[in-house]
């Protein structure tokens, strides 16, 4: 349907466009709800946060409009860069960890290992847990004198490995991220097993009569196959684990000290406990852009904007 | 893009700008025409009379809430007509989230809250009543001491909140027999309080536990309270005026930060930066830790008190001394308050509950309930005795030893909140108490 | 070699089986336990089935008259109102995105998979005041509008690439015999999408259940709050530290996903393979 297309070179004026909006009336009718949600709870109140951010506001008195004022203090702010290195690195780490994990999940299922079934149904259950309660459930395990963890390793003579996972400023971030990790490789596996299970069994049938084993079959049969959707998911991954702010908060509120400090949390601290709502504002700011230049640049380089009929 | 995507874009980027512009934050003083109520609250309102009144309450759990449920059972008992529903707010989001519920549409109509820089900032709003006239008509003015009342002035003058009991600290918990078992004593020096460390450890307990993570700034408030002569104390307290000699520069600042690491190395476990106060105090109710540090609260029959094994043999001691010319003092905290919130028709029947919990008799019946000290100075030692010997022993002793205020709550909330930060960061080497005490005082420096 | 790498590749699989499972269990055991024998022999299985602590956990403190039980209906009144919103609004959306050309459909899309990027709770404030200003603050249905606006994004970017990629065989033949769009839609596409709303469910449900800051803030009077949140009070609170009781908590806020899962879990494998067939 080139309809969009065709009608490119007549001149653009109101007519026309209330012509379009009737002609595909139906189309806008379908989409109208969830735009009008949009704009009340997403836009509207992005756009006022983004207003926020050029005042310096306690959230109570008068607001003080100080324009970039807000920004160029972030910039110099040594916690902000903090916070924003821990979150680099947990987004990396994460994403990389549960897609991979997710992916080896997927394929081990797909491809019918023994004991499918059973990896099939455990490895999402975490994923159905509220980030809260893996939060609280790991701070009790991994405490340092009697959650299991540690025990355990005292128990099997591994004095060693009986380390502060939460309390230790070098060992937190990583701890935060194994956690998230074990909850959300499932996640991951679902969305690539949705993938792979459409690969059709005629691929697979001739890649065994041509002798293809195991590891080649995953990586230059199936992944180039399912290559869009291993994109989308690395993206979702990334935009997801970018705006983290729930485990982290539950299981140390990003100390020791801000020792697993993440952007989300240094956003947090500084609305409401330093009571800085115009500064909290332009973090929020920082954040939103960050992100949707991320996902944009994602885009452009999987071209999954275009509608692909493959 | 076609041509129509870039209208649309157009469109919608000069409608976003629109909206920048003209989506200004506001202020949250409230307008004349703000009279809410509890819409969906099925009692009718009553100006007067004996009709039926429903009043909301909102308060943090733990002992603050039990004693405002023994209170308000007995109020009902005694007024029939009035109904109290208690909302209980987990304490670090009633913290944060608390004036900005007091100046909305869902606002209690009593609030016990903390009388510090918030509450200074509700009152400056407008949003709480002003309760000069029970003062002097309950004779509040003559029970309370005059810092306590002037703690709560904003700043037309007028009184806003009362004081309904008193906190200190910070207090160590020590478990006798766990002394008795090590051969050692309370520790008069911090110097006497490194050296029992390692004869507990050898008895197998973890010598000292503690809230770093959440309440480790109750820890630095301890050491600076006895690092300063109370003048120089005031003076380093007071955001304010920017002492040249008594601020963060000082090396008593920097030691206070030597002390806590040297605690942290020393005295607790390892990854003890990390850990919460329940956690900690449920390593020292096990019998796994040997000293716990907390404040006055902790007492109550509502954590300790209910907590521990009923053989324990619980002891305490203030933080001890640090340098010989100063001696140590306990940091008092007398902003515990009940608030009034205006326009809500029914302050009456809230004033009608101050009265009552502030009453002689109520703040007598604290005592026997174990579970915190009354604010009232008229109480007799007598009066005092039922909250059990430990607790009278604590309070003789804070008077002996002489009080002050606690500095996380007399300074700045920007000052606050770095500390809480600062406390774990540095006991985890994070921070070197050097960078520490420069990052307390440039905050000072930059604040207005 | 070969061998080796399955042995290997079987042992992975197995240690994550257990990694999974282990930390659950142990919430389980020890929610039956009593405090001290928590911190005494975390390993052992608990002396007896002692439903003490889950007892204590839903009639609370009695500080409130307002059970657990309230509170848990609040959360199914919630996130099923969020889930039927959802379902309804992203398949419609997903739908035009995916099937019909329009002027502005690329547009929307892009700025849809923006929204995905806004970090929500700096939304907190706006939201509140909004709310405050609208005085629908412990609005159970507000909330759960919040909750599908900030669930849609994603959940569009799911349906439309599903809708997307079906053929369109069925459609074609339903509007040459006449069909209006919305009959298209409503006959043939909704159908056809089941296996991909089960998805958007699935994703969505953990999330919107136990969602804890909007919740907190906005959900101010306990006799509307939802069950996490009820929980979180002893949970996050400092002066509690009976862990028994806590676990149990845990355990409740979580076994009713758990059964959801158990009970789409076969929806799912079915969704799937519809999408495999073609």
């Amino acid at each position: 349907m080139e309809s969009g297309m065709k009608q490119m070179n007549r001149p653009v004026t109101i007519a026309y466009w209330l012509k379009s909006l009737w002609r595909y009336k139906v189309s806008y009718l379908f989409v109208l709800p969830s735009v009008v949600l949009f704009a009340v709870f997403m836009v509207v109140p992005l756009v006022r946060s983004f207003s926020y951010s050029l005042y310096d506001w306690d959230g109570i008195t008068s607001p003080q409009f100080t324009g970039w004022g807000n920004f160029e203090q972030l910039l110099k702010d040594e916690y902000f860069w903090n916070a924003l290195k821990n979150n680099i690195i947990f987004t990396v780490l994460t994403t990389v960890f549960t897609c991979l994990f997710g992916f080896l999940f997927a394929v081990a299922i797909d491809r019918r290992l023994k004991g499918w079934a059973v990896f099939k149904f455990t490895y999402f259950i975490p994923v159905m847990i509220s980030m809260t309660v893996v939060g609280v459930l790991f701070g009790k395990i991994l405490e340092p004198s009697f959650g299991i963890l540690n025990s355990l390793f005292g128990k099997l003579g591994l004095e060693s490995l009986q380390l502060a996972w939460l309390g230790d400023p070098d060992l937190a971030l990583y701890t935060i991220i194994g956690v998230t990790v074990w909850q959300y490789s499932g996640f991951t596996m679902l969305l690539f097993l949705a993938a792979i299970e459409e690969i059709s069994p005629e691929i697979h049938d001739a890649a065994t009569l041509d002798g293809v084993s195991g590891f080649k079959r995953m990586t230059q049969i199936m992944l180039p196959i399912v290559k869009r959707v291993v994109f989308m998911v690395i993206m979702l991954q990334i935009i997801f684990s970018f705006k983290v702010f729930d485990i982290v908060w539950v299981m140390t509120l990003g100390g020791p000290g801000s020792a697993s400090e993440v952007l989300g949390t240094f956003l947090y601290k500084t609305a409401f406990r330093s009571e800085q709502f115009g500064y909290a504002s332009s973090i929020s700011v920082v954040m939103t852009l960050i992100i949707f230049t991320i996902s944009l640049i994602y885009l452009y380089f999987s071209n999954l904007g275009r509608h692909e009929k493959e | 893009m076609n041509k129509l995507n870039r209208h649309f874009a157009a469109v919608l980027v000069v409608l976003l700008v629109a909206m920048l512009f003209g989506c200004a934050p506001s202020s949250k003083e409230p307008k004349e025409s703000d009279s809410t109520q509890n819409d969906s609250s099925s009692s009718t309102d009553a100006s007067q009379g004996n009709e039926q009144v429903e009043l909301i309450l909102s308060t943090i759990p733990g002992p603050v809430a039990e004693r405002l449920v023994n209170d308000v059972e007995a109020f009902m008992k005694e007024n029939p007509n009035i109904k109290i529903k208690i909302n209980e707010f987990p304490e670090a989001k009633y913290m944060d989230q608390g004036p900005r519920l007091f100046s909305s549409s869902e606002k209690p109509d009593l609030a016990w809250f903390w009388a510090d820089a918030d509450y200074k900032k509700i009152a400056d709003a407008g949003v709480l009543e002003p309760l000069d006239d029970m003062y002097q008509s309950e004779g509040w003015d003559h029970v309370l001491p005059q810092s306590t009342i002037d703690r709560v002035r904003a700043k037309d003058g007028k009184v806003y909140a009362v004081n309904t009991e008193i906190v200190w600290g910070p207090v160590v918990y020590y478990n006798k027999a766990a002394f008795e078992k090590a051969g050692v004593d309370v520790p008069k020096t911090m110097d006497e309080w490194y050296q029992i460390g390692p004869k507990l450890k050898e008895v197998g307990y973890i010598p000292l536990v503690s809230g770093n993570a959440d309440v480790g700034v109750l820890i630095l408030s301890g050491l600076l309270a006895n690092s300063f002569k109370p003048d120089d104390y005031v003076k380093l307290t007071n955001s304010e005026i920017k002492d040249p000699v008594n601020n963060y520069n000082h090396e008593h600042v920097v030691n206070a930060f030597d002390h806590v690491k040297k605690m942290g190395d020393e005295l607790m476990q390892k990854g003890a930066a990390g850990v919460n106060d329940t956690d900690a105090r449920a390593l020292f109710t096990q019998g796994k830790a040997a000293m716990y540090s907390n404040g006055s609260w902790a007492a109550s029959d509502a954590l300790l008190g209910k907590e521990l094994p009923k053989d324990f043999q619980l002891g305490y001691f203030y933080y001890p001394q640090i340098y010989n010319d100063i001696p140590p003092k306990v940091a008092v905290y007398a902003g515990n308050s009940l608030l009034v919130m205006k326009g809500t028709g029914k302050e009456q029947y809230a004033k009608k509950f101050l009265t009552f919990v502030m009453s002689k008799e109520r703040q007598k019946v604290l005592a026997q309930n174990k579970q915190l000290f009354p604010s009232r100075i008229d109480l007799s030692q007598q009066d005092i005795e039922p909250m059990g010997p430990l607790y009278v022993d604590m309070y003789q002793k804070m008077n002996e030893l002489g009080v002050m205020n606690f500095w996380h709550t007399e300074v700045n909330s920007e000052l606050s909140t770095a500390a809480r930060a600062l406390v774990p960061a540095v006991m985890s080497g994070q921070k070197t108490p050097q960078q520490a005490a420069q990052e307390l005082q440039s905050i000072l420096e930059k604040s207005k | 070699m070969k061998k080796i790498g399955m042995v290997l590749i079987y042992a992975f699989l197995w240690v994550w089986v257990i990694l999974m499972l282990a930390p659950l269990l142990y919430m389980l055991l020890t929610s039956f336990k009593g405090d001290q024998e928590i911190l005494n022999s975390p390993w052992t299985l608990p002396h007896k089935l002692d439903f003490g602590n889950y007892v204590g956990a839903w009639f609370g403190k009695g500080l409130t008259d307002i059970t657990l039980g309230t509170n848990f209906l609040n959360s199914i009144v919630i996130t099923v109102s969020t889930l039927v919103f959802l379902t309804l609004l992203s398949t419609l959306a997903g739908y035009a995105l995916g099937r019909h050309q329009f002027p502005g459909s690329k547009f929307l899309y892009i700025a849809i998979i923006g929204l995905i990027a806004v970090p929500v709770h700096g939304l907190l404030v706006p939201i509140w005041n909004f709310m405050d200003q609208m005085a629908m603050l412990n609005n159970r249905l507000a909330i759960s509008l919040i909750y599908t606006a900030f669930s849609l994004p994603f959940s569009i970017v799911i349906m439309r690439s599903y809708f997307e990629s079906i053929p369109t065989a069925m459609e074609e033949a339903a509007r040459i015999d006449g069909c209006k769009e919305i009959g298209v839609f409503w006959h043939i596409g909704l159908p056809m999408a089941k296996g991909a709303v089960s998805t958007v469910i699935i994703i969505n449900v953990v999330n919107i259940w136990s969602e804890l800051l909007f919740a907190t803030v906005l959900l101010t009077k306990p006799e509307v709050r939802t069950l996490p949140l009820a929980i979180s009070l002893f949970s996050q609170n400092m002066y509690s530290t009976s862990f028994g009781m806590l676990f149990a908590g845990l355990t409740m806020a979580t076994l009713p996903l758990l059964v959801m899962y158990f009970f789409f879990q076969k929806r799912i494998v079915k969704g799937m393979a519809m999408g495999a067939l073609k």
